[in-house]
């Protein structure tokens, strides 16, 4: 009795390993139960087969093991993060240049940083996400990497793309993780900092839908809990991120304070700023000492950090290509009209064509220099550049942040005036005037729909048009007015142009010929027709 | 850790036991044991199908006789159905193998196409359901090529004889070959090309032929004349001296009386290709011996106009007399019922057959124009009555010259010797030495020698020419 009891007992123990075998067991039985009862034949040919099928399903149980423990230990999580330690970093606010605002604001969040202890005893707390946004190429990453480097706290570099994956719950899953190492090196450090590039990429609103919304609106929940969620943190995690997308773009609990608390806007630098900028790319190379870098810095009205820079190195490839060892004026002039203006491309023309676009070039260059409040005609060229036939580069003395109306009238007059031109000569026009009507329209439907610069209309008619239901919030009559008002606008200003190049109409012909002959004029050739006719405006101070 | 070493050591265990049975298992003897292999298959037919089958082995041939009633009809309703069986063949192709050459005879009887017969399988296999006859006849001939693939007895050929016991005494007769059934089952050809490898024909039962014969003689005792008698019964191979008396013997056991020996069973049974033994007992004629009559039978369905048969001997038997010692090892007449005659198939003969239905599948008649036109416009049922009428029609003596696109007897020739170089690739068959084509009736004759009929199996072949 005692032996069919511990038996019993041990069966009771170890019913797994009793059932599991009991099951191979079962199974082999009936398998060879089920072979014997094949004929022959069939038995072999089974048997013959049974190898291969057996390393096939070895073959398909290693695939599927290697894919669940990939999961079930995140290896797809993984994300090659560029963990960098402050020290190796070393941009300083010194460093960072044309951005003195921007780098205010980020010294503060820096000497909050800094200062966390005094703050938590204060009762304070730190800040959770730094938003930086503007225009490209304006320093909004280098500015990140010098709060790394003053702030001495360890810096997580990623891009927000990082986080877009094939599967479904694998960007969240690298938020949770990216979180998870910087819980770790706060520890260890005090601090940390997490730097999302293009934040866009995962920032963008939410969409609530039956379909179930975008595999990023999960990313972005799980962002958004790691920065403010249900579970406080204990460690200090500052998110920077950086974005070009406007405001309105990004989910609106990503910019509620608690998150991004604080917004730094980088702007494109000033004057000044682009001086300093200037001054710094340019201890980079090698350059003549007799610079006139303030020259340089007006010249470059509205150019961001990135774009100086480019044209720094391509000055200095100029250099090079001409055999110079340094970088002189005439470098730089060239590099910004590559930059600006494209490389040139000469297209064999007729003599018509080249007369055309001599006379269209020409009706933009005397509507700029007549009739243009801010704008100076540095260059006027028939030669082709990026898919145009002549261009006449324009830049404006000075840097305006808002346009006013008289702005905008010379704008259009300046777009039309290539069009009017040609219909005056030859009683005909070009398809070369479709990009100028295209900016020419768009300024004037703005002024007349959006900005009440028309006669009798005011208002964002342009929002109310497009709100849901805008075919029913504006009238047919009150569409048909504004539209009308758009035209009058262009008749009007294209009047003004017809009656400008008719009266200097010999001063155009001279424009055309030397046009003809050279090709392309430059400012000072310009000026120096403009003054030969007595029709000169002054050369501006510098220039 | 000892629990995970033991552990470790069962399932090892565990794993060496299932690679011993397995091993065990392969090991295990064939389903069909050669010495077993026709009374194991008559049991599977009875357990699996409750199907009675007469299975045989002779030579390397496997051969099962099953009795099907109601097959004729079936076979009646399924040619009337296909309208492609009312359609004559253009030509007729008979295929030999003779001292180690393959002989073909070809004659045209109306102009032909030569064209690939399609090589997908039957669109309408598997659609239709089969009726009980073809099911039973499928279910027959699935055991048997188990046997023949599960069985260690040399066996390379198999035959299915289907007789319908009914009044039209008929067999179905399929055969193959071991090789072609097992390409099919690794799915290295389809079933239309496993199709085409096989052999089916329809022929009269030769027992009941040879029985027809005798009744048939025997009735004639009283009706014709000895001469006559002679002429229309004696077998070519036979002088009509030996046949006399035995004739005049007959007739005078027989008296007239004949009738009363056609209320009782008689016994038959086929002795090889064309000979069947028919013994009649005398019983009835209050004589206690038998009349055992030899008859030669004409293959396959035989001319109606002509005599299906004759007789090669006759001889009578006393009371309890064994049989001639020659007949001695088919047994007692009583005996014959149980038994059935099989042809021991050989590879080269069934090389030249398969060659000879695979001419015949690619040769498609030229219809006349005209004459298709004006079938065309009378409804269904009046077109195959039409069809069925010129079918027994026999051709026109004059001939017309031939229409454009078809094919000539040269082209044949070639078509022929392609054919039988693919056939003789499948099998591995190189013991010939030549192959002969001859036209019936012009006696044209295009020879080509083995090593030659090689070549055909590439893409260009070389061109034969008609022996001068």
């Amino acid at each position: 009795m005692s032996f069919f009891r511990k038996i019993k007992i041990w069966v009771v123990d170890h019913w797994i390993v009793v059932s599991v075998v009991g099951g191979v067991l079962l199974c082999i039985g009936l398998t060879w139960w089920g072979m014997s009862q094949l004929e022959s034949f069939y038995r072999t040919m089974t048997l013959a087969t049974m190898p291969m099928t057996m390393l096939m399903w070895l073959v398909s149980s290693v695939i599927s093991a290697f894919v669940y423990v990939s999961i079930m230990f995140g290896y797809f999580s993984r994300m090659d993060k560029k963990q960098v330690k402050s020290s190796s970093v070393n941009v300083r606010f010194d460093d960072v240049l044309g951005i003195d605002e921007s780098k205010d604001e980020a010294r503060e969040v820096v000497a909050l940083l800094k200062d966390r202890t005094r703050l938590k005893n204060v009762g304070g707390k730190i800040l959770r996400g730094i938003l930086m946004q503007g225009p490209p190429g304006c320093g909004k990453t280098f500015l990140a990497k010098a709060i790394a480097t003053e702030a001495g706290i360890p810096f997580l570099s990623l891009a927000a793309s990082d986080f877009v994956q094939v599967f479904v719950g694998v960007g969240a899953s690298r938020i949770r993780k990216v979180f998870k190492d910087a819980q770790r090196q706060a520890y260890a450090s005090g601090a940390c900092i997490i730097f999302i590039d293009e934040l866009d990429a995962i920032g963008r609103a939410r969409t609530y839908s039956s379909m179930g919304g975008q595999e990023t609106d999960q990313t972005l929940n799980a962002l958004l809990v790691e920065m403010d969620g249900l579970q406080g943190r204990q460690e200090s995690i500052v998110v920077i991120g950086a974005t070009n997308a406007p405001e309105g773009v990004l989910d609106a609990a990503l910019l509620r304070p608690g998150r991004f608390d604080r917004k730094i806007y980088v702007d494109r630098p000033n004057l000044k700023g682009r001086e300093q900028v200037f001054g710094y790319y340019l201890k980079k190379v090698q350059y003549d000492p007799s610079l006139d870098i303030p020259r340089l810095a007006r010249r470059a009205v509205g150019k961001t950090p990135a774009e100086i820079e480019n044209i720094v190195k391509e000055a200095a490839l100029i250099a090079t290509r001409q055999g110079r060892d340094k970088v002189i004026f005439s470098d730089l002039s060239e590099a910004f009209e590559r930059v600006d203006l494209g490389i040139k491309h000469r297209r064999s023309m007729t003599d018509t064509e080249k007369k055309m676009t001599a006379y269209h070039e020409t009706g933009h260059l005397m509507a700029t220099y007549f009739l243009h409040p801010t704008d100076d005609v540095f260059k006027a060229s028939i030669i082709g550049r990026r898919g145009t036939l002549g261009v006449v580069w324009k830049v404006p003395r000075e840097e305006l942040h808002s346009h006013t109306k008289v702005h905008l009238l010379a704008n259009i007059k300046v777009s039309l005036a290539g069009y009017a031109a040609e219909r005056m000569v030859f009683n005909t026009s070009t398809s070369g005037v479709s990009a100028d009507f295209e900016n020419a329209m768009a300024i004037a439907h703005n002024m007349v729909w959006q900005l009440g610069m028309g006669k009798k209309y005011i208002g964002d008619w342009e929002m109310v048009a497009n709100s849901a239901n805008g075919s029913l919030n504006i009238s047919e009559s009150a569409r048909t007015e504004l539209n009308e008002e758009t035209n009058q606008i262009l008749q009007e200003c294209l009047k003004e142009v017809e009656e400008l190049l008719t009266k200097e109409r010999p001063l155009m012909d001279r424009f055309v010929l030397e046009l003809l002959r050279k090709e392309e004029l430059e400012y000072d050739e310009i000026e120096a027709i403009f003054r030969d006719a007595g029709k000169a405006r002054g050369m501006l101070p510098g220039f | 850790m000892m629990n995970q070493d033991a552990l470790q050591q069962k399932g090892l265990s565990l794993f060496l036991v299932a690679v011993f049975s397995f091993a065990l298992t392969s090991c295990g003897g064939s389903s069909y044991p050669k010495d077993q292999l026709t009374q194991r298959l008559a049991e599977v037919c009875k357990r699996e199908y409750g199907l009675t089958v007469r299975a045989q082995v002779s030579g390397t041939t496997l051969g099962v006789l099953v009795e099907l009633p109601g097959l004729v009809d079936e076979l009646r309703k399924s040619a009337s159905a296909d309208e492609r069986a009312l359609m004559d063949p253009p030509l007729s192709v008979e295929g030999r193998y003779t001292e180690g050459a393959f002989d073909f005879r070809v004659e045209v009887k109306t102009p032909f196409k030569l064209k690939h017969p399609g090589l997908e399988d039957d669109p309408d296999d598997g659609k239709k359901e089969p009726s009980d006859v073809m099911k039973k006849l499928r279910r027959v001939s699935h055991i048997v090529l188990r046997a023949c693939l599960s069985t260690d007895a040399k066996i390379d050929f198999y035959t299915i004889i289907a007789r319908d016991p009914g009044s039209e005494k008929y067999d179905l007769i399929f055969s193959g070959h071991v090789l072609d059934t097992k390409m099919m089952q690794y799915y290295a050809i389809s079933m239309g090309e496993f199709r085409r490898r096989s052999e089916y024909s329809v022929r009269r039962q030769p027992e009941a032929l040879a029985a027809e014969i005798v009744e048939a003689f025997l009735i004639d005792l009283r009706r014709r004349s000895v001469p006559e008698l002679l002429s229309a019964y004696t077998a070519r191979t036979k002088r009509f001296e030996a046949m006399l008396p035995k004739m005049i013997d007959v007739a005078t056991i027989v008296q007239g009386n004949e009738q009363k020996l056609f209320d009782q069973p008689w016994y038959s049974r086929q002795i090889d290709e064309k000979t069947v033994l028919v013994a009649v007992p005398l019983k009835p004629l209050a004589d206690p011996g038998t009349l055992l009559f030899v008859v030669e039978v004409k293959e396959g369905m035989g001319n109606p106009r002509e005599m299906p048969g004759a007789l090669l001997d006759i001889l009578r038997l006393g009371n309890r007399e064994l049989l001639p010692e020659a007949y001695q090892k088919y047994g007692p007449p009583e005996t014959w019922k149980d038994s059935f005659y099989l042809e021991p198939l050989s590879l080269p003969v069934f090389i030249a057959k398969q060659v000879a239905r695979r001419a015949l599948a690619s040769a498609e008649p030229i219809p006349d124009e005209k004459e298709e036109a004006e079938l065309k416009k009378l409804p269904k049922d009046a077109q195959k009555m039409k069809r069925l009428l010129k079918k027994n029609k026999p051709a026109p003596v004059v001939k017309k010259p031939l229409p454009p696109g078809a094919a000539t007897l040269q082209d044949l020739a070639q078509w022929v010797t392609a054919d039988l170089a693919y056939v003789t690739k499948i099998y591995q068959f190189n013991q010939y030495r030549e192959m002969s084509l001859v036209d019936v009736e012009k006696g044209t004759r295009w020879q080509v020698p083995a090593a030659q009929v090689e070549l055909f199996r590439k893409k260009d072949p070389p061109k034969i020419s008609p022996v001068p």
